[in-house]
């Protein structure tokens, strides 16, 4: 695959405000790439500056071999889908989609069929002819999509599209979006702050921090392989613990844990593992790397249960899955012990970070 | 409702219904009644007849006079507007600091602060004789002798009106630009307009309701002015206010300058309940 994006240690500065600090990175054709990061992190105006809506201070942005830093949005062949949809609320959904094709030379009636055909692409070509206000969120949404898309643009830039929809509507889109990208083929790079949104969606994720990205690789490398204790905290939850390491032995607290072979040669330094990688065994049995503790807290999600062993600082968090129809009733109780297995190779170790 | 209730709803509501009986409703009533009266000077006779709206229509003064407001109303706010969209397009779209906004729209809208009448009166100095114009062009040699050509005509009553009458413009342009998501523009952008099409296709769009809100205040404003063409209107200047307030006064003619408010007061809601039907074709939009 050809590179379609290609991003050279461009930096954004406002006065002495640092927006984007010499991100660099390079998309190949048909990716789906997300840009992950709480908000500030500098990934809004990193997807501002490819759409040409920012200037960057220092570097420079290619678009399919072309140098288009300084070029005006109107001038890139690549389409935004707005976080509010940026919908004309003057014009109908038919001429929403069709804006953008008015100055290409497609002739004037080919522009309503084009805007049909994306419309029907979203499976809205009933809503051809209603305005914006007499739509749902979701329906903004695809229609949004179909106006970004029909201009068929080398990349497609996706600003939260997700995050203004609810809980439910939210998930149906997720698939949705994914199908559109296998179906239409193009390049997507969106921007959100939501790790599970970025893992279910993206082919590639690159986390953001103060304007730098901190890690790049498939959504299994972040969850698996997170590069920092930053990344493994905030690409899913993480239990964190310091220690040093004698005879390839960590110390959890009181609790002596095995390392994997790959760790057993390695310094002291910050450890963790994840909450749902740990498993809860039958009370008071023996075995490596178990840990008995109080159970002092119990939130019931139903498929899930989130416990809480031990205590302050000394807590350790547990994501169980609730299997079969054992329901809540088989969970331990409040303040009775419960025993977990921490398997050595769930553990993970992180190089302490500069600043820390 | 329980006694308790309407009785409580009745002391709220009753002094604004009784203000509005008392000051708007009779009076009206009255004006009504007058215009059907005769005029026998010095009296006015008590009639039902139509002979005050025919004098109307028939005498080519009043019509020259209504035509000669709607004129000057007009001009006011189409210059008006002119030179307000530009300045509160730069205002919402341009000036970056929210303080120098600030600082720029108050410089718009503190003159309605100070008394109508002195704001009037300032353009008869600026435009006068003795005036500060006249004393510039003298200073810097354009001319020999104060000239009198700037004061006492319909320019100088357009000039005014439109100095004085400016914010009720700029305020609802603003208001209107403003609301306009910057995403919009950025969308046109995205799928390829340039900054005039995107001007042309979103905003001014986008902003009309602004435009028609203030153009109806600032036509209805001026349409009933009575200072400006007194103090800068000069002898031909008289606008539908001036006339009637003769034919109360001067002219004591009642029942005639009855009829002549009763026909302008019909032409101001005419054009609001216009403009007002545009209005609401625009709202909804932007919601």
């Amino acid at each position: 695959m050809s590179e379609i994006v290609r991003i050279e240690s461009v930096t954004k500065q406002w006065g002495h405000v640092v927006g984007v600090d010499d991100v660099s990175l390079a998309v190949k054709t048909g990716e789906f790439v997300t840009l992950l990061g709480p908000s500030g992190c500098g990934k809004s105006t990193l997807l501002r500056m490819i759409g040409g809506f920012e200037d960057p201070t220092k570097g420079s942005i290619w678009l399919d071999g072309q140098n288009v830093t300084h070029l005006p949005p109107n001038r890139r062949d690549v389409n935004v889908v707005f976080q509010d949809y940026a919908l004309f609320p003057h014009m109908s959904v038919g001429k929403n989609v069709g804006y953008g094709l008015k100055f290409t030379d497609e002739p004037r009636n080919q522009v309503a069929t084009k805007a049909r055909e994306a419309l029907d692409l979203v499976g809205l070509s009933d809503k051809y002819d209603a305005m914006p206000s007499q739509l749902s969120g979701g329906q903004r949404q695809r229609v949004a999509l179909a106006r970004a898309l029909v201009r068929r643009p080398k990349v497609l830039l996706l600003d939260e599209p997700l995050s203004a929809l609810d809980a439910n509507l939210r998930e149906a889109m997720q698939v949705e979006l994914r199908h559109l990208h296998q179906k239409v083929g193009l390049t997507f790079i969106m921007v959100t702050h939501d790790q599970d949104e970025a893992l279910a969606m993206a082919d590639r994720v690159l986390v953001m921090r103060n304007g730098r990205v901190v890690q790049d690789g498939t959504p299994d490398d972040l969850y698996d392989r997170p590069a920092s204790a930053y990344v493994a905290d905030f690409v899913g939850s993480t239990n964190m613990f310091r220690s040093a390491v004698v005879d390839g032995h960590v110390q959890l607290h009181d609790h002596v844990l095995e390392l994997p072979e790959r760790l057993k040669t390695c310094r002291e330094g910050q450890f963790g593992f994840r909450p749902e990688k740990v498993r809860i065994v039958g009370s008071g049995e023996g075995g490596a790397n178990r840990i008995t503790g109080q159970l002092n807290e119990l939130l019931y999600h139903g498929s899930t249960a989130r416990l809480v062993i031990g205590e302050g600082p000394n807590a350790i968090i547990v994501s169980h899955m609730l299997q079969d129809h054992s329901g809540r009733s088989a969970l331990p109780q409040l303040g009775e012990d419960v025993t977990v297995e921490i398997a050595a190779d769930t553990l993970m170790r992180f190089e302490p970070e500069a600043g820390e | 409702m329980t006694l308790g209730t309407r009785i409580r709803t009745g002391l709220v509501l009753s002094p604004p219904l009784l203000w509005t009986i008392v000051f708007m409703f009779v009076p009206y009533t009255i004006l009504l009644v007058y215009s059907f009266w005769r005029a026998q000077f010095p009296l006015f006779v008590p009639d039902f007849q139509l002979g005050n709206y025919r004098t109307l229509i028939t005498d080519p003064q009043y019509l020259n006079v209504l035509l000669r407001t709607l004129k000057i109303a007009g001009l006011v706010s189409i210059s008006a507007v002119i030179l307000a969209y530009p300045y509160a397009y730069f205002l919402v779209f341009k000036v970056r600091r929210p303080g120098v906004r600030l600082a720029l729209y108050m410089a718009v809208v503190a003159p309605l602060w100070v008394s109508y009448l002195l704001r009037a009166y300032t353009w008869k100095t600026i435009l006068g004789t003795q005036g500060i114009l006249n004393s510039f062009l003298i200073s810097t040699g354009v001319l020999d002798e104060p000239s009198s050509v700037f004061l006492y005509n319909h320019t100088a009553m357009v000039l005014t009106l439109t100095y004085v009458f400016i914010p009720f413009m700029v305020m609802p342009i603003y208001a209107a630009l403003e609301k306009i998501p910057p995403s919009l523009i950025e969308a046109s952008r995205d799928l390829g307009e340039g900054a005039f099409a995107t001007f042309r296709k979103v905003t001014l769009p986008l902003s009309l309701t602004g435009v028609i809100a203030g153009f109806t205040m600032t036509f209805c404003l001026s349409f009933g002015d009575f200072i400006a063409p007194f103090l800068v209107g000069g002898p031909d200047g008289a606008m539908v206010a001036n006339v009637i307030a003769s034919q109360f006064g001067a002219a004591l003619n009642w029942p005639l300058g009855s009829a002549l408010a009763l026909v302008m007061l019909v032409l101001v809601l005419g054009i609001i309940s216009v403009s007002d039907r545009f209005e609401r074709l625009g709202h909804g939009r932007l919601e």
